[in-house]
């Protein structure tokens, strides 16, 4: 008996159509380029399968991880299993009640106590109040809101907002429980125990379906994992197989499209120096996709210059999610005289970056005549791999290799004293 | 591409026959297909178990009311007192509209109770999905809950009437020392008139707020309709201000019937005719019956097209 079966499902979304003149397309848009007027000639209706031909079937008590890039479906799939969307085409037959966390704190009202929220919140599943009575305590207990039981949701923290709603989702007793990143979000300690609570359920029967662009997450959270591309199911197995794989077509692809478009995107020139690219480099001199973590490697800034002589101060800033993780730069200004194409790197050291992805700023600070800077945002973007020391938790913008070390305090102490 | 994939969890290994499971309850089965599925009366049936949820939106939808403003609750009593002075002053002052043996202020203000009960809560129920538009994207619940329970700030403005009404008829007793109150059990009636208006506009509501969380639209639309439909209803003029000949044609609108019936109850003026009240209710159930069937069929659509 299976929790969830999910059989050629399809969803279709409408585009609309195409304006028909570009007028119509300007910021007052009265809706006339898309009304089906009895003249003029009709756009073709646009469509997009957001999901198609997706078969699978989830046993009771699994926690299944869904992984794919952006646009892949994950979302709709989640989605369609809420009721918040109806399928195109296919069926999904599910056993139980059905609690989804697809956005923290869809359904609080921030102006309302936290006990009116628990209320509020098992309403929105369709849960009776007798029912959240039973487990008030336990809910307000997992979530750890003991003493702001009755502030406003305005005053929380995301992190206990967090724990607020999946605690109340948990003790709504589902038979699956779908999460889209929330489990993601919250700190190690509050993961673990979701995590452990999930398990403790999962022996009575719940199934969890989880969404997460976090890989580390879904190979430590999930027993199987589905991937999904472009709508389609690629393949569904044990967790860190498919995760794996996906991570190494993610790189390909990177490694593919910097080979292919890496040049065009950053070509800057001016009267005095062309940028020409901008490259990983392998410790051994290979331009590479992605970087291996365990050996230094090098951004590499080709520049010819044009009208020597051109004094030249470069600039990379590293940049993970948004997060700015440092800036380097070069300590002095170097001045080239000779025509030509010189190379200008950074190496970065082995062991320094996290298992992630990172985006590159280049500024170039040229001095001929007056001062002029080239910026090139998003110049280069690359995965990390293969952390080579086993670590529980991976996280953090970085995650260098420093020194450790051991010593007997009681040593010491005495060394101290005497 | 792998097309049909069986995924089994940790320990869900072996397959359980019969009753050997540890799971002491059956979880009850659901399909889900492109069709709505559930029966109409099954939906409605359903929102029974989501009831709690009209008071969360309600609340939702009152604490846009009076955002940001500076007046803040003074507004409550102001906004419906407003346009009942200023019309007892255009029309029962400037215009000398007649007002069949009662002051025009209190004719004006008895009227506006059920038309209130109408246009503020057909407004308001329009915007149910408009307001909670995020939420419907997100989360599942019967959508019928949305358009019920944004129309309740609306009930300030007839309850405000209400209060303003019997001031009124205290103020002129003691002025003129007449009750223009009819003090007989058909006063009575007076509620469930508003009972049928409230759920006029409600019916209105499940077909506007569909279309309104897509087009805004809809809400000028709402608005200029209520502007015409208002003076095509007796509110500030009596019915009797229409030629005979012509008078059979105002009860084929549904709110003139409640309108004249809630002023005959309230001043104890004759009623109109025996048929006007039957027609007004038969139409409202068909309207009623059409909208929910049609809010029906569009429900499990509205996520897709916010």
């Amino acid at each position: 008996m299976n929790s969830l079966t999910v059989e050629d499902l399809g969803k279709r979304y409408h585009l609309g159509r195409q304006a028909r003149s570009s007028r119509a397309r300007a910021s007052l848009d009265l809706g006339f380029a898309t009304l089906p007027l009895p003249w003029g000639k009709k756009a073709p209706l646009r469509e997009l399968w957001a999901l198609r031909h997706v078969s699978f079937t989830v046993r009771p008590g699994t926690i299944l991880g869904v992984v794919g890039p952006n646009g892949a479906g994950k979302s709709t799939l989640l989605k369609i299993l809420a009721r918040v969307l109806r399928p195109t085409e296919g069926r999904v037959v599910g056993r139980g009640r059905v609690v989804s966390l697809l956005e923290l704190g869809a359904g609080f009202n921030p102006d309302i106590s936290a006990l009116e929220n628990i209320f509020m919140n098992a309403a929105m599943y369709g849960v009776p109040k007798h029912e959240v009575e039973l487990r008030l305590a336990e809910i307000v207990d997992f979530a750890e809101i003991g003493e702001f039981l009755n502030s406003p949701l305005r005053h929380y923290s995301s992190g206990m907002y967090l724990r607020l709603a999946f605690s109340v989702a948990i003790h709504m007793s589902p038979d699956i429980l779908l999460a889209d990143e929330i489990l993601a979000v919250g700190d190690i300690g509050f993961q673990e125990r979701c995590l452990q609570r999930v398990e403790e359920e999962g022996k009575k029967g719940l199934t969890v379906l989880f969404v997460s662009h976090d890989m580390a997450a879904i190979a430590r959270l999930c027993h199987q994992a589905l991937w999904l591309r472009q709508g389609e199911a690629v393949q569904l197995g044990d967790a860190t197989t498919v995760v794996a794989e996906y991570q190494s077509e993610a790189r390909q692809a990177l490694l593919a499209s910097a080979s292919e478009t890496g040049e065009d995107r950053v070509r800057q020139s001016n009267r005095f120096i062309e940028l020409v690219a901008i490259r990983l480099v392998s410790a051994d001199g290979r331009v590479i996709g992605a970087a291996p973590i365990a050996e230094h490697f090098f951004i590499r800034i080709r520049v010819r210059i044009l009208r020597p002589p051109v004094r030249l101060h470069a600039s990379v800033d590293l940049y993970m999610k948004n997060i700015h993780v440092f800036r380097s730069a070069q300590p002095e200004s170097v001045t080239l005289d000779e025509r030509g194409v010189y190379d200008i790197a950074v190496q970065i050291p082995a062991n320094l970056l996290a298992e992630t992805g990172y985006v590159v700023d280049v500024h170039l600070q040229q001095e001929a005549g007056k001062t002029q800077v080239i910026n090139i945002p998003d110049a280069l973007s690359f995965m990390t791999y293969g952390s080579t020391y086993v670590s529980l938790y991976k996280g953090g913008v970085l995650m260098p290799k420093l020194e450790w070390s051991v010593t007997s305090a009681v040593a010491d102490a005495v060394e101290a004293r005497g | 591409m792998v097309r049909d994939v069986s995924c089994r969890g940790r320990r869900g290994g072996t397959r359980l026959t019969g009753h050997a499971g540890a799971a002491a309850h059956k979880p009850a089965k659901w399909v889900l297909t492109k069709d709505h599925g559930l029966h109409p009366f099954a939906r409605l049936e359903e929102a029974w178990r989501y009831r709690r949820l009209v008071a969360f939106f309600a609340s939702q939808a009152f604490s846009v009311l009076y955002r940001r403003t500076r007046l803040g609750w003074i507004w409550v009593p102001l906004r419906p007192l407003i346009p009942l002075l200023m019309g007892s002053l255009i029309y029962g002052g400037l215009m000398n509209v007649p007002s069949t043996g009662v002051p025009y202020f209190l004719m004006l203000t008895v009227g506006s109770i059920p038309w209130n009960c109408f246009d503020g809560p057909w407004g308001w129920g329009s915007r149910g999905f408009e307001m909670n538009r995020d939420l419907i994207a997100k989360l599942y619940f019967p959508r019928i809950i949305l358009p019920l329970s944004t129309m309740v700030p609306g009930f300030v403005e007839p309850t405000v009437n209400i209060a303003v009404a019997l001031g009124a008829f205290a103020y002129y007793r003691v002025h003129d020392g007449v009750w223009y109150i009819d003090w007989s059990p058909r006063l009575l009636f007076a509620a469930p008139l508003m009972f049928v208006i409230l759920f006029f506009a409600f019916s209105l509501s499940l077909v506007t707020s569909l279309y309104q969380v897509r087009a805004r639209d809809v809400r000028f639309f709402i608005g200029y309709m209520l502007g015409f439909w208002m003076y095509l209803t007796p509110v500030i003029y009596p019915v009797t201000q229409i030629p005979i000949t012509w008078r059979w044609l105002v009860w084929f609108n549904p709110m003139a019937a409640l309108v004249e019936e809630f002023k005959a109850a309230v001043f104890g003026w004759a009623r109109p005719p025996s048929w006007a009240l039957p027609l007004s209710l038969t139409e409202i159930a068909i309207v009623f019956a059409l909208a929910f069937w049609h809010f029906h069929l569009m429900e499990s659509q509205t996520a897709d097209k916010v």
